[in-house]
């Protein structure tokens, strides 16, 4: 059995969807995501690539620039996003910035590989930027059709319209 | 999607949602998964992949088929447990309906072994499960209001396996190994444990109580009752007690095993309870009573273990206590009734011992040395046998019982008991002090002398009436003191100072006095015989006189002192001690004690000289003899008219004289009563092989026979009459006015350290001194008043 600070280093493979090849994760990266690292616990790092066909390779590369971010620091649940307020470290406001058009897969991926930092990041993304927005504006932004049939849409803008500035 | 103007930092536009198509249909998602989940059930998941059927059940979850998956896995799981109720549990049903516990133990045992493993079986099965819908558990279930896959599992298992008719067989196997591990047969106890376990994990409803407690533990509770009532009788009939006690604890000790190796640990209560109602309770009274091996004979067998083991036993039920409480007074109260009438099997022929029998003064007839049965033996064989009941009972109260309070203050009530119905107890204890305070205490050291004193001490505590007891201790007293018969000083006052602290000082203030007396005396002597030598007056014989104050001394030995006219000689050196005497102390009156003193004095025999010790008014009859020959005789009225004593007491000194063992007079005619015409000389011919001779009085520190007993008796009463009246007045002085119920009982209650006053004589009292104007009746003719 490998001593602790070893098993930090161990190459943990992982193939997402559409990779050629998988790619080798150290472990101490791969344990921020809870469901290979409990894989991991419950069968050892085996050599054959762990599928997670549900994610794309992209998204899954944002996904391990988080975990590898997170790796580095010490200590993770404090400085990690995850607390009740709706605050956003610095880091964190720079990577979203940069990953925001595939906030929606991101989330995605998050909620099935289990990274429960990189889940609470995204919620509140959305979260704080639908605050103060009307309807109108939140359609924009997060690019949602607007699929109210045209006549239904009519009547219940006379009857709620009094928020509606259109 | 819009582009970005280069150089504008503005926010790129999100790209929308693409809404996938799920990879497979549901249905084929779903079969796939069935299929793992069959595959687990049938031991073969090292085939599957655990990420690909995670990946199912997300899915489903996603794509909002959560209840199909879980209805799905939920009806998989409930197939399985049938299908293990079929294959193992089912075959394995006892079927043995007839036989003891031990011929079903086998079958019970491996039925109970494949509810076991089935369990097993299933939960290996959920853990799988559990891992594979972690993600349905945590999204799904909470939404739905589902149990958890886990909890569901634990459900299903409930109302598939554990019904009827298989939980009853469980049952019924579960007792059938109890009841042959209680005969004595092994059983294999994981087999039943491991079965209790599971079923101590499941519970119908949540917060209520699991399986065991709910549908094992009662039956076992009554099982049990029922199987112990049954050993109780059985083995009351059986065994004698300590078998019985011992079987008992052993069962304690089984079922209390029992309960925590293999049954829940909350079942070790009822039963021991179930034992305490079977087998203790209501056998408490038969056990001890048990002829031939009850608690008496444990006592005389001193069978410690056993008593330990009855009292442990005895100890666990409230009823018990007061059983054995019982018991023990009654034993004590037997044994110690049978001491006072010391059966005929008495080897020193002391015969019935009977108090009234008629005193022997005149002759042992029998030709043992020992004492006739008013002899001070019989005291102190009491005594002693009192004590060593005491010694005995307090060695068992102490190893065996713990030192029980209770029981201990129900021994000591039998004591007293005891003590205070033989009415010559005082007399007893005080002659059993004498004895040891003469002789029997020499050549102890000092600690010995100590716990042989307390032992007295602690039986004197018993007695009630106090004041007779202090009676005869002056009495023999002031014989020891006059007699210096003491065998050591020290443990005398070490007697006197445990007296003292047991019941005050007032107490021992005459005994002390007496003391003092001596001491004072030896002072006086001192004192005399400097004035003696300056005068130069050279005495015939040296005078050694004793001064006692009359108060401190007991009145049956000075009042009234028998007359006896003295030889010239001794009553001028008398007269000269008194001149002498009352020119120190002015005011004083000196009566002269001859019957209590003594005399050395040497005498010529033909053969040789000896000294004899005699009485005073021996020697004075022996002075006589002074210068006569050996031919020469005085009748006994002779005698009679020169020493001027009194008929009975010069028979008994001639009797000491002259036909005791050492007969330094001869009688003419020889025998054993002195007549009116007896005549007696000298006897020149005497002799002994010891230089020294006592001769002492015919009388000696003896048991009193029923003349002396009644006129103590009445003295005692008047004096109780004196004290009653005075402690009345004293009171009825301090509250001057008091009912006549608290009157009684307050004088009773003070009173009470010396005797116990009867309510009657308190009245009689009260209606003397109303007679002599000391007190009024009132009007309410209830209550007094004090009359100053």
């Amino acid at each position: 059995m490998s001593r602790p600070e070893e098993i930090q280093d161990l190459v943990v493979r992982i193939q997402p969807a559409n990779a050629l090849v998988p790619i080798d994760v150290r472990f101490a990266v791969a344990r921020q995501m809870r469901i290979i690292k409990n894989m991991i616990e419950d069968f050892g790092v085996l050599d054959e690539a762990i599928p997670v066909p549900n994610v794309n390779s992209d998204v899954f590369d944002i996904v391990l620039e988080y975990c590898q971010r997170y790796s580095e620091v010490e200590d993770i649940s404090s400085n990690q996003t995850t607390s009740n307020d709706l605050e956003i470290n610095d880091w964190d406001k720079q990577f979203l910035l940069r990953h925001a058009s595939k906030i929606y897969t991101l989330m995605i991926a998050a909620n099935y590989l289990e990274v429960p930092g990189l889940l609470d990041l995204g919620v509140k993304y959305v979260v704080n930027n639908m605050c103060d927005k009307t309807p109108k504006q939140i359609r924009e932004f997060f690019n949602i059709p607007n699929d109210w049939e045209p006549t239904l849409y009519k009547t219940i803008m006379k009857e709620n319209g009094w928020n509606e500035d259109d | 999607m819009s582009t970005v103007a280069p150089g504008a930092r503005k926010k790129q536009k999100i790209r929308p949602i693409k809404k996938r198509a799920p990879d497979a249909s549901a249905p084929d998602t779903w079969t796939s998964l069935s299929n793992a989940i069959q595959e687990i059930h049938n031991h073969n998941a090292s085939n599957l992949s655990f990420e690909q059927n995670y990946r199912f059940a997300y899915q489903m979850v996603v794509q909002k088929q959560g209840d199909q998956l879980y209805n799905g896995v939920n009806s998989l799981v409930a197939t399985n447990i049938d299908k293990l109720v079929d294959a193992e549990v089912k075959p394995t049903f006892p079927t043995t309906v007839l036989g003891d516990a031990s011929q079903k133990s086998p079958e019970s045992e491996r039925f109970l072994k494949a509810v076991r493993s089935s369990w097993d079986d299933h939960i290996g099965g959920m853990t799988k499960l559990r891992d594979l819908l972690k993600y349905m558990d945590r999204v799904y279930v909470p939404a739905a209001g589902k149990l958890l896959i886990w909890d569901s599992g634990m459900k299903l298992f409930l109302e598939h396996m554990l019904k009827q008719p298989i939980l009853g067989h469980i049952i019924s196997a579960i007792l059938n190994q109890i009841e042959a591990e209680r005969e004595g047969y092994a059983i294999n106890r994981s087999a039943v444990k491991s079965c209790v376990d599971v079923l101590l994990q499941l519970q119908e409803a949540y917060d209520g109580p699991n399986v065991y407690q709910s549908s094992v533990e009662p039956e076992i509770i009554r099982s049990s009752r029922g199987y112990y009532t049954r050993e109780g009788d059985a083995l009351l009939d059986s065994c004698d007690a300590p078998e019985y006690l011992k079987k008992v604890e052993d069962r304690f000790a089984s079922e209390d095993d029992r309960a925590h190796h293999y049954l829940s640990r909350q079942t070790a209560t009822p039963l021991s309870q179930i034992l305490e109602e079977t087998l203790l309770t209501p056998h408490l009274t038969r056990v001890i009573a048990m002829p031939n091996s009850g608690l008496d004979n444990m006592l005389d067998m001193d069978q410690t273990d056993n008593l330990s083991r009855l009292y442990r036993l005895f100890s666990k039920v409230p009823e018990g206590i007061s059983t054995l409480k019982r018991a023990m007074k009654d034993s004590i109260l037997r044994r110690g009734t049978s001491l006072v009438q010391p059966t005929d099997m008495d080897d020193e022929g002391n015969g019935e011992g009977q108090p009234d029998a008629a005193p022997d003064v005149k002759g042992k007839g029998k030709g043992k040395a020992r004492a006739a049965p008013n002899g001070p033996s019989v005291a102190s064989k009491w005594v002693e046998g009192v004590l060593a009941l005491k010694d005995k009972f307090d060695d068992v109260w102490k190893k065996s019982f713990s030192s029980d309070r209770e029981i201990g203050t129900a021994c000591n009530e039998a004591f007293e008991n005891i003590i205070n119905k033989n009415p010559r107890a005082p007399e007893f204890i005080s002659l059993f002090i004498d004895e040891n305070l003469k002789k029997g205490l020499k050549g102890k050291s000092d600690q010995e002398v100590d716990i042989v004193l307390d032992k007295t001490i602690c039986i004197f505590r018993f007695i009630s009436d106090k004041d007779v007891f202090e009676r005869h201790y002056k009495t023999h007293l002031a014989k020891r003191l006059l007699q210096s018969r003491s065998v050591s000083d020290d443990a005398e006052r070490s007697m006197l100072s445990k007296l003292k602290v047991e019941c005050g000082f007032h107490f021992t203030q005459k005994l002390e006095g007496m003391f003092i007396d001596m001491k004072t005396s030896s002072d006086t002597m001192d004192a005399y015989r400097r004035h003696l030598s300056k005068l130069e007056s050279d005495p015939e014989f040296d005078l050694i006189v004793t001064i006692m104050t009359s108060n401190n001394w007991p009145n049956t030995l000075t009042q009234s002192p028998p007359p006896c006219r003295l030889p010239e000689s001794l009553s001028k050196a008398c007269t000269n001690f008194e001149h002498f005497y009352l020119a120190r102390h002015n005011g004083r009156r000196l009566t002269w004690q001859l019957g209590l003193g003594n005399a050395d004095i040497r005498v010529n025999f033909k053969s040789r000289k000896h000294d004899l010790n005699v009485s005073t008014f021996a020697l004075a009859i022996l002075l006589l003899f002074e210068n006569l020959g050996s031919d020469d005789f005085l009748t006994y009225e002779e005698l009679l008219s020169t020493t001027g004593m009194e008929e009975p007491e010069l028979k008994r000194q001639l009797q000491s004289l002259a036909c005791a063992k050492f007969k330094v007079l001869k009688k003419h005619p020889p025998g054993r009563e002195i007549d009116a015409g007896d005549s007696f000389s000298f006897n020149n011919d005497f002799t002994s092989p010891m230089q020294r001779i006592k001769i002492g009085t015919v009388a000696s520190s003896r048991v009193e026979n029923p003349d002396e007993q009644k006129e103590t008796q009445d003295r005692i009463d008047e004096e109780r009459r004196h004290q009653i009246e005075a402690c009345i007045v004293r009171i009825m002085k301090d509250r001057k006015h008091m009912l006549h119920n608290d009157l009684i009982n307050e004088v009773a209650r003070q009173l009470g350290g010396r005797f116990q006053p009867q309510p009657m004589s308190i009245k009689k009292r009260i209606e003397h001194l109303i007679e002599r104007d000391y007190l009024e009746r009132c009007e309410d003719r209830k209550s007094y008043n004090y009359l100053a």
